[in-house]
C-alpha cells in the first residue's frame, strides 16, 4: 500500500459527492449531496478548500461551465474524478475495510 | 436578517475579502443557493466561513509578509502613541493656567484636543498604509484583520470600565471616552486601509493597461 493512498474525511465526502453526481457536480449540488448523506450542511467554503487541494493533487479536474442568471451571471465549475482519484478512493476504501474488519465490539447490531 | 440585506453583506464580504480563482463560483453558489431559498443568516455564515478560510489560507501561504506587517503596523502605533501620550500630558500640564488666564483659553484647549486626535488618527492611518504596502498579496483581508485586532485590544480596558461603571456614576465619561476614540481609530484603519489597497489595485491594473 502507498504511504499516502488513505485521504481525509472531507476529500473522501467530496470525492463520492462527485462521483455521484458525475457530469453535475458543482459546489451546490455536492454539497447537497454531502449534506443528504452525513446530515450536516457543509460550509460552502469549505468544499471549496478540499476541491481545490484535491485539484492540486491530481485527483480531480475542473471546468468552467455556461454563465448562469441564477447565479448572477457567475459561472459553474464543474469538477470530475480523474484515474489516479478513483484508485486512491479505492485505495482509502479498502485499507479502511481492513482496519474495520475483525473488530468483535463492531458485529451485528448490538452496541 | 432579512434575506436581501443578508444577500448584500455576504456578497461585498466575499468579493471584497477573499481572493483566488474559486471567489466568483463559491459567489454563484451562495446566490443560487439564495434563489433557493436560503435564509439571510445562512448566507452571513457562510460569507464569513469563506473569509475565516481564506484568511487561514493567506496567513499559510504568506505568513512571514503577513507577521512583518502586523509588526510594522503595532511599531508605528506604538511610536505615536508616545508621542500623543507626550501632547496629552503638556495639554493636561498647560490647561490649568490657560484657562485662569485668559478667557479664549477653552477654545485654545479644544484646538489642543483635536490636534491630539488628529495626530493619534494620523499614526494609525501611516501603520494601515505602511502594513498594506508591505502585505499586497491580500492587503484588505490585512485591513479586516488589523481593525479586529484594534477592538479586541481595547477590549479588556472597556471591560474594565464597565465593571467601574456599575460601582460609581463618574466613570461613565471614561467609559464614551474610550469607545468614542476606539470608533474614530477603527473608522480610520478601514477607511485608509481600503482606499490604499483600492489605490493600489488601481495602480496594477493602469499598469497591466499600459
Amino acid at each position: 500500500m502507498a504511504r499516502h493512498a488513505l485521504l481525509g474525511q472531507s476529500e473522501m465526502l467530496v470525492l463520492l459527492a462527485v462521483l455521484r453526481l458525475g457530469r453535475e457536480a458543482y459546489g451546490v449540488p455536492i454539497s447537497r449531496e454531502i449534506a443528504a448523506h452525513i446530515g450536516r450542511d457543509p460550509a460552502v467554503a469549505g468544499i471549496y478548500a478540499t476541491l481545490e487541494r484535491l485539484e492540486r493533487r491530481g485527483l480531480i479536474t475542473a471546468a468552467m461551465g455556461e454563465p448562469t442568471a441564477a447565479r448572477g451571471g457567475r459561472a459553474k465549475t464543474y469538477f470530475s474524478i480523474t484515474v489516479t482519484g478513483l484508485k486512491q478512493l479505492r485505495a482509502s476504501q479498502e485499507a479502511l475495510q481492513r482496519f474495520w474488519s475483525g473488530i468483535p465490539q463492531l458485529v451485528g447490531d448490538k452496541p | 436578517m432579512n434575506q436581501s440585506a443578508g444577500l448584500r453583506v455576504a456578497v461585498w464580504l466575499v468579493a471584497r475579502l477573499t481572493y483566488g480563482e474559486r471567489r466568483e463560483s463559491i459567489l454563484g453558489d451562495l446566490l443560487e443557493r439564495h434563489a433557493q431559498g436560503e435564509t439571510g443568516w445562512w448566507l452571513l455564515r457562510q460569507a464569513l466561513c469563506t473569509v475565516f478560510i481564506g484568511l487561514k489560507k493567506a496567513i499559510g501561504q504568506y505568513g512571514l509578509l503577513f507577521a512583518l506587517a502586523l509588526t510594522a503596523a503595532w511599531a508605528t502605533v506604538f511610536a505615536f502613541g508616545i508621542v500623543n501620550s507626550i501632547i496629552r500630558n503638556e495639554v493636561g500640564r498647560l490647561g490649568p493656567s490657560i484657562t485662569r488666564d485668559a478667557p479664549w483659553s477653552h477654545h485654545l484647549y479644544f484646538v489642543a484636543f483635536l490636534i491630539s486626535i488628529a495626530q493619534l488618527c494620523f499614526g494609525y492611518a501611516l501603520a494601515v498604509w505602511i502594513a498594506v504596502r508591505i502585505y499586497r498579496p491580500h492587503p484588505r483581508l490585512l485591513v479586516c484583520v488589523l481593525a479586529a485586532l484594534h477592538v479586541a485590544a481595547g477590549m479588556p480596558w472597556a471591560i474594565r470600565l464597565v465593571q467601574d461603571l456599575m460601582t460609581n456614576a463618574r466613570y461613565l465619561e471614561g467609559l464614551l471616552w474610550h469607545l468614542g476614540l476606539t470608533t474614530v481609530t477603527t473608522v480610520t484603519i478601514i477607511a485608509s486601509g481600503f482606499w490604499t489597497a483600492n489605490r493600489m489595485a488601481r495602480h496594477r491594473e493602469g499598469r497591466l493597461t499600459n
